[in-house]
């Protein structure tokens, strides 16, 4: 197989119109060209796409495995530990939930508890399917809850330019890194840099749109309904600035208290359950550290905390969306 | 009677669509299981087949446009008999 830049023949300098499944293959196959030891292992790998990856870097670097997450999530950081760099794919966001032990109390543990003898330089991908009836067991938004695991980082890109720079970032550290795709953008386009050395470096946030009234952070998926409520509201005058962390630990909160600092006003949105949410983290980070710049609470917009039905109607309801954005910066206005 | 084109879903996690092409014109005939319309997904380019034989009386969703999936593209007034 051949890349899109490939094909295109585009030097290092250019860019390249591109969706963000397709900036996410670019991504893993500059890096796998790159570097040898980076291998991908995922349930039935070698095979769906045509077995165009395994065509290329054959089967000793793409590895088909069993439908056992656990298994092979710990067979991913042993390979880890001893040189190779694997990323491993649990497809859908719930299956992390099988893979966990292996991810808390092996990947996140092993640098800490041998006092730096040993590093796991690990990437755990999954995508977060919702909002198209697959009812509560394959809806989740989990990210949150690794969070709360020390010895993780965690991205959430939400753009063809974020996925390829983060993701190459992600396979070039030395840590597990865990990567969540939000299947809302998978059809967005933008032109990324065809450069193979591209790299966002991990923890930075990027201000989507500059404004002066409101900050509004958006997470993942959210960030599209946001960025349309935003548009909405300039034409009613209200200029409201659009921060995406892009990565969700380490979190960039400088950047967030720097607007917040020049807005007075906050309003944070995502896609998953509210309790222990990234958007509470950062409204706590706020009230702590930026407190004195808030003219107005901090509002949040999140899914409820109920399970995601499979009923369309109310899946529908579930999730912020454009109008409930616009309301809830009105509010503050 | 008309029947719909709908834009299918192809897959998990494929919940929207931009029409690339119309094979066919207002006004032409089509066969059923003919290629009418291209889509663009995330995921691959592919074509919409009439699903009736007869002739495609409107576009709704024109070139360069984006639908959700389930969307009715345009319609097809089936031949009599």
């Amino acid at each position: 197989m051949s890349t899109a830049v490939e094909k295109s023949g585009l030097g290092a300098g250019d860019h390249i119109r591109m969706n963000y499944l397709d900036a996410l293959v670019e991504a893993q196959v500059e890096e796998m060209e790159r570097d040898e030891r980076v291998i991908m292992m995922g349930e039935d790998i070698a095979i769906y796409g045509g077995g165009k990856l395994v065509e290329r870097f054959g089967p000793d670097r793409i590895w088909s495995m069993p439908i056992s997450e656990s298994s092979f999530t710990g067979v991913g950081i042993g390979a880890a530990i001893n040189g190779l760099r694997p990323i491993v794919d649990l497809n859908i966001a719930s299956f992390m939930y099988l893979a966990a032990d292996q991810i808390i109390n092996q990947a996140s543990k092993l640098r800490y508890m041998t006092g730096g003898q040993i590093s796991v330089p690990i990437v755990f991908r999954c995508c977060m399917y919702y909002g198209a009836s697959l009812a509560a067991q394959h809806s989740d938004r989990p990210y949150p809850m690794f969070m709360n695991i020390p010895g993780l980082k965690i991205v959430c890109p939400a753009s063809p330019t974020d996925i390829k720079g983060l993701m190459k970032a992600a396979i070039r550290d030395d840590d597990p890194v865990l990567v969540f795709e939000d299947t809302k953008l998978w059809p967005l386009k933008a032109d990324i840099p065809t450069d193979p050395d591209f790299l966002i470096p991990l923890g930075s946030a990027l201000v989507k749109r500059q404004g002066t009234d409101v900050t509004l952070v958006a997470i993942a998926g959210a960030m599209r309904p946001a960025l349309d409520a935003a548009q909405a509201l300039s034409k009613e005058g209200i200029s409201v600035e659009v921060i995406d962390p892009r990565t969700l630990k380490p979190l960039d909160t400088a950047t967030i208290i720097e607007s917040v600092a020049k807005t007075g006003r906050l309003v944070l949105v995502e896609n998953a359950h509210r309790m222990c949410s990234v958007t509470g983290e950062i409204a706590a980070i706020v009230a702590e550290e930026g407190f004195e710049y808030l003219k107005r609470p901090i509002q949040r917009l999140t899914a409820s905390d109920v399970h995601v039905p499979f009923s369309p109607a109310l899946e529908g309801q579930m999730f912020p969306r454009k109008a409930t954005i616009v309301a809830a910066i009105k509010k503050l206005i | 009677m008309t029947t719909p084109i709908v834009l299918p879903k192809w897959g998990m996690g494929i919940d929207e669509g931009t029409v690339i092409r119309w094979l066919k014109a207002e006004g032409d005939s089509v066969a059923a299981g003919e290629p009418i319309v291209e889509i663009e997904t995330a995921k691959a380019s592919q074509s919409v087949d009439a699903p009736v034989s007869g002739r495609l009386t409107k576009i709704l969703v024109a070139e360069g446009e984006t639908a959700l999936v389930n969307t009715d593209l345009g319609t097809i007034e089936q031949h009599d008999g």
